[in-house]
């Protein structure tokens, strides 16, 4: 596909931007708890709430016991154990490997275990320095405008009209295969989406009273936009963000799965897929199943999630 | 699917071994009778044979042919002076083709070949073929603005330059000369014994250069013109390659069976198992057999009963782990190389990784190069030894280890990882690109083991070291940086002796100072599983080069 | 509106002018030496310098540029350095192939305008809680995992129970080549039987999406003013939903399908190399790998004047269909 499913995610956020939420005056602190309050009645939000912090917990669990050098997992996941593999075929779900082994033995709950920090990590730096990028070059070109406007968005709308995933792989190229790699690639092709939100933000907001208010009182520039402008306007941004991160799981998924990804021995959800697809013929269900299913749970998490909150940010769907 | 209760597995598993053994025997039986007897049938003509292309081919014309698909169209659409046939002993030999004889002179630099008469180029170019046709043929394909990726065949040729390519393009490869219509010189630049088995590669086969140069190089490319049984009817790039059977072919014993060949192209990353699916459909005849089904397809009722035929045909090939003899930790240190030989663990990569279709390597020859040694290994997996080594070193650092990408590459990377680990090296893992791949290999200074291999241009020994190891060639050929004085000195002298048992002698005693030395751990020598729909088809053989003579093949 | 036309175009070509840069600018980064890949296996310092010499790699990188764009002046896109053909044609062979599955996955994504409205007509019923629930599932699902499952079950898993079940019938049927025996199953990469997995994979994701969108645009339009003032007017339930409902809540999720036949009309990489099915993005992808300078250029900018000529053209389309749209930013 031109723009991997992620992507999409993310780029018709931006569409959807122009005919929603028209960032509102109002305070933050009462935006915030009327969000939560309907946020709180979707239940497909909640669920993918619940399903989000599992995922938080789980990776950020592993992320620390990885640095502490501990395993949390109930196996290494890296441990190769042909007993368990005679015929290079792994060995079902049992009791003491509830997914069963895969095609050198090793336990593949053990794996799925910390796969989660794989796509923890990037889902969230890949969003923060795609956020951060934008933060910096958005405000600037909606508030500015004239030739650097011209010149960012004009930028911005060749990084949307690239396919995205031939840019990822070409990104991945220069790079080479690797973990981090792989978050700074998604990261930097992912600004514009933010970038253009920010802008289109700023350009509703700059005309409003208190904006011109806090310009007479001789507000600079920079404190205008960072104390008022970007405070009001986050409400999308954190919409588009939800989703980035389930795009950003998705694309390393994909590009684990063309092989330039994750490095071996380590596993991710992407790369298991990748490596244990051909057992799948052989009737070697297990291997495919189980990181497929976390893959697809975790990313439907993000996006239930971000579309509640939208849902709950957007001020047309007030009741 | 296939949740058998594990006794019953076992089980399935030996009658299936079984099953495929008598297959083994009874190829054996019958191989040694000239044309297909026994249960195969007797041949007869007309029909389709639809055999599978694994990837779209560069290129199919011997200029630029060179990965194995390519090649496999070109052998059977071009013919050289001599071709490969496979001898009662398994080995690939080269026996005359359009040749009808050759005298070697007797400091093994000019070699005389006398042509056949009557050998006809294919529609629309329909001629006979010349000596002046070879002339031809071989200058443009060593013309050094033709960028031909093959010519270092033709390297050892008066008037080329290492790279095959020719040294003054004004002169041309002035080592070959057309003494009359029919008999053809080749002047040689230094002795080389084994110039006429090089000759039965596609790069040194005859085209018809006058109508090469007619039609243009554009042209040319997509439907090519040679002298074989089966001439290209149309190439629609990555989709199929039809070849029909050629209506004025010269030579009655080779003439073919079916009348058409169709081979669609199966590309992208997973091509082998919709190509395996395809063949389980019937629509193909032949298949190769994805990764994680070998097992499992010895046991399918298809196989079981006769219906396919399915088969690890050994091929020349070797896979080994390269070590950088540049690298400071690994290029110094000959113990810590045994030590990585010794623990490289082979049998697993064989058994779990490609299912029992490769086989462990006990050097760097393979079975199947005529003067192959059986009964050496000098580096059986032995972690006693392995480990003994490293605790004589005290410390072993950190090395890593690299792979191009690919799954089955990236799977027995992680085997022997844990092989190495096993006994206290430590090894980390990384994948590059092919592109990149080579280029950072060829500059040797960041990479300290990694997988390489070697596939034969020619069945011969001297394939196997000469443009590996050699020391001005190791940078290129085996990426190993690899120099031995003793080494260089056998393999130049093995190159001028003219009788073969004792060649032979010279290039295995070449083999086993390399080996001593471990600039290689070798792993495994490749086999060939491929399935043939037997029920459909007969007179399927793949040969040791991976070549299939379709002209052999007949719809049943 | 003209005005408006004229500076999208001038938009349009700085876009294309970037995306080719970009592309330029990447391939030189990317290590790997085309010419050594065409070397094969005795690559020689000097045989490398000769065939990068002769391909034209040495000269620098604005020197290249400027000759594509030269060449590209006289559409010409060069020739492919792997393959040895004109890129045009090589885009000419796979364009076909990339717009049937383009073509069929849009169609199968409309499924979703329906069931969209449906879900909005019928909101927090038992009904639209399962085509919601399902389809922020199915949304999530990447291409290339539905691909293999779909891939594994229709032509792998189905295939063997039907041997099983009626194992005569199966193999007693002529073995030609290209035959459908379902349409499911493909026979060669031409034929329609070959479309319908891949254009499912890519369509029933789509499908999802788009249900969702449908869905949130009618559910605006419904509590919208003009609606209530139809309402009010006595109008009947089905006119005052099909009529002024539906009609301007399908424009939002028309823009979508639109840009994603632009999108699809690139290649889809993920879904062709799935399913090994030849096609622009595999085209592309292959290109990558071979350091195919040419090849990548022209089909980057291939795709993306698909992309962005698509996008245009939605563009006007929706400023003609509603007017409430402003020609401005």
């Amino acid at each position: 596909m031109a723009r991997s499913k992620g992507d999409k995610i993310v780029a018709d956020e931006a569409t959807a931007s122009d005919s929603q939420a028209r960032a509102s005056g109002e305070k933050a602190l009462g935006l915030w708890g009327d969000t939560w309050r309907r946020l709180r009645r979707n239940k497909l939000a909640v669920v993918g709430m619940c399903i989000i912090s599992v995922f938080l917990v789980v990776g950020m669990a592993t992320e620390i016991a990885n640095i502490a050098g501990v395993n949390l997992a109930p196996y290494d996941p890296n441990q190769v154990d042909y007993k368990l593999s005679p015929t290079g075929l792994g060995s079902p779900p049992s009791l003491t490997h509830p997914f069963g082994t895969d095609y050198i033995g090793r336990d593949i709950f053990s794996r799925c275990l910390v796969a989660t920090r794989i796509s923890l990590i990037v889902g969230v730096i890949a969003v923060a320095i795609a956020v951060t990028m934008g933060l910096a070059l958005g405000p600037v070109s909606g508030f500015y405008g004239g030739a650097i406007d011209a010149a960012i968005m004009r930028l911005a709308d060749v990084f949307f009209a690239y396919p995205y995933i031939l840019f990822v792989l070409l990104i991945m190229t220069i790079l080479g295969p690797g973990f981090v790699n792989v978050f700074l690639a998604i990261g930097i092709l992912s600004w514009a989406t933010y970038a253009r939100l920010v802008r289109g933000q700023i350009l509703s907001i700059k005309t409003m009273e208190y904006v011109e208010a806090a310009r007479a009182q001789g507000a600079s520039d920079l404190r205008i936009i960072f104390r008022h402008v970007l405070p009001n306007s986050m409400a999308p941004i954190y919409v588009s963000m939800a989703m980035g991160v389930g795009g950003a799981i998705v694309t390393e998924a994909t590009l684990s799965y063309l092989g330039i990804g994750i490095q071996p021995p380590n596993a991710s959800w992407g790369k298991m897929i990748a490596d244990y697809v051909t057992y799948f013929q052989a009737g070697r269900w297990w291997m495919l199943t189980f990181p497929s299913i976390l893959l697809v749970v975790t990313v439907f998490g993000f996006i239930s999630f971000g579309n509640g909150l939208r849902d709950a940010t957007d001020p047309k769907l007030k009741e | 699917m296939n949740n058998l209760n594990p006794r019953w597995r076992g089980l399935f598993v030996v009658v299936a071994v079984l099953v495929c053994a008598g297959f083994l025997l009874g190829a054996c039986g019958s191989k040694s009778t000239s044309t297909k007897a026994g249960n195969e049938g007797t041949p007869k003509p007309g029909g389709v044979y639809n055999y599978a292309l694994g990837a779209n081919p560069v290129a199919i014309e011997p200029q630029q042919a060179l990965e194995s698909e390519g090649i496999q169209v070109a052998h059977q659409v071009f013919q050289g002076l001599m071709r490969y046939e496979l001898q009662p002993d398994g080995g690939m030999k080269a026996v005359p083709c359009i040749a009808e004889s050759v005298d070697t002179s007797p400091d093994l630099t000019t070699f005389t070949f006398h042509l056949k008469h009557g050998v006809m180029f294919q529609p629309p170019v329909n001629r006979e073929v010349t000596a002046q046709d070879f002339v031809d043929s071989w200058n443009r394909v060593t013309d050094p603005n033709a960028n031909s990726p093959v010519s270092y065949i033709l390297a050892p040729i008066q008037g080329a330059n290492d790279g095959g390519y020719q040294a003054d393009p004004a002169k041309g490869l002035t080592g070959v000369k057309a003494l009359d219509k029919y008999t053809l010189q080749v002047k040689l630049r230094y002795p080389f014994a084994e110039f006429v088995q090089t000759l039965g590669h596609t790069v040194a086969a005859v085209t018809p250069v006058d109508y090469i140069k007619k039609i243009g190089e554009k042209a040319w490319a997509l439907k090519p013109v040679g002298t074989g049984p089966y001439m290209v009817e149309k190439w629609v790039p990555n989709q199929y390659i039809d070849l029909v059977k050629n209506p004025t072919y010269w030579d009655k014993n080779t003439a073919g069976y079916v009348d058409k060949i169709h081979m669609p192209i199966f590309t992208g990353a997973e091509s082998t198992q919709t190509m395996f699916l395809e063949f389980e459909k019937g629509v193909l005849d032949y298949s190769d057999v994805p990764p994680g089904l070998v097992r499992k397809t010895l046991g399918m009722p298809q196989v079981t009963s006769g219906k396919w035929t399915a088969k690890m045909y050994p091929a020349l090939a070797v896979n080994w782990v390269g070590m950088n003899m540049k690298d400071p930790v690994l290029g110094k240190n000959l113990a810590l190389r045994q030590a990585i030989c010794y623990s490289t663990d082979q049998a697993s990569v064989c058994n779990i990784i490609s299912e029992g279709v490769d086989v462990p390597a006990t050097g760097i020859i393979p079975v199947g190069v005529p003067g192959y040694r059986p009964g050496q290994d000098p580096y059986p997996f032995d972690t006693q030894k392995a480990k003994d080594l490293v605790a004589g070193m005290g410390s072993v650092p950190t090395l890593n280890y690299w792979f191009n990408t690919d799954p089955q590459g990236e799977k027995n990377a992680e085997v022997l990882q844990a092989g190495w680990k096993a006994v206290g090296i430590n090894v980390k893992l990384s994948n590059y690109e092919w592109a990149t791949y080579l280029d950072k290999l060829s500059k040797g200074d960041q990479d300290q083991m990694f997988r390489m291999g070697w596939i034969a241009d020619y069945p011969s020994m001297d394939n196997f070291t000469y443009p590996l190891f050699q020391s001005a060639n190791s940078r290129v050929g085996s990426y190993t940086f690899y120099s031995n004085k003793n080494v260089d000195q056998l393999l130049q002298t093995a190159r001028g002796t003219a009788d073969d048992t004792q060649r032979h002698d010279l290039y295995a005693q070449a083999e086993k100072l390399i080996l001593a030395d471990a600039p290689v751990a070798p792993v495994f020598f490749y086999r060939d599983f491929r399935v043939s729909n037997t029920q459909r088809v007969g007179g399927y053989y793949h040969d040791p080069m991976g070549f299939t003579d379709m002209w052999k093949v007949w719809v049943k | 509106m003209l005005a408006y036309i004229v500076r999208r175009l001038f938009q349009l070509i700085i876009v294309l002018v970037g995306v080719t840069i970009i592309t330029f600018i990447i391939m030189f980064a990317v290590p790997g030496n085309p010419a050594r890949l065409l070397a094969g296996k005795d690559a020689t310092p000097a045989k490398i310098a000769l065939i990068s010499h002769n391909l034209g790699l040495d000269r620098p990188l604005y020197v290249q540029y400027y000759k594509f764009v030269v060449r590209l002046l006289h559409g010409d896109l060069g020739q492919s350095y792997a393959v040895r053909q004109p890129v045009m044609q090589m885009i000419k062979q796979n364009v076909g192939n990339t717009a049937q599955l383009a073509v069929a996955a849009v169609l199968i994504e409309m499924l979703g305008i329906p069931l969209g409205v449906y879900s909005a007509l019928r909101q927090y019923s038992f009904w639209d809680t399962a085509l919601t629930t399902s389809a922020l599932v199915i949304w999530g699902i990447p291409v290339f995992v539905l691909g293999v499952f779909l891939e594994q079950f229709f032509w792998v898993t189905l295939p063997h129970w039907v041997n099983s079940w009626f194992g005569t019938m199966w193999t007693g049927l002529p073995q030609t080549p290209g035959r459908n025996v379902w349409l499911i199953f493909p026979g060669s990469w031409t034929s329609v039987g070959a479309l319908v997995l891949p254009a499912f994979t890519l369509g029933i994701l789509e499908v999802a999406y788009i249900s969702y969108m449908q869905r949130a645009a009618m559910l605006e339009v419904i509590r919208s003013d003009y609606i209530r003032t139809a309402r009010a007017k006595g109008l009947s339930e089905r006119k005052v939903v099909l009529k002024h409902g539906l009609k301007n809540a399908i424009i939002p999720v028309m823009t979508i399908a639109g840009i994603d036949l632009g999108a699809l009309m690139g290649g889809a990489i993920v879904t062709e190399t799935v399913f090994n099915r030849p096609g622009l993005g595999l085209m592309i992808y292959n290109a990558i790998g071979a350091r195919d300078l040419p090849v990548v250029s022209g089909g980057v900018l291939f795709a993306t004047l698909v992309y962005v000529v698509a996008n245009l053209i939605v563009d006007i389309a929706y400023a003609y269909v509603d007017p409430r749209i402003r020609l401005g930013e």
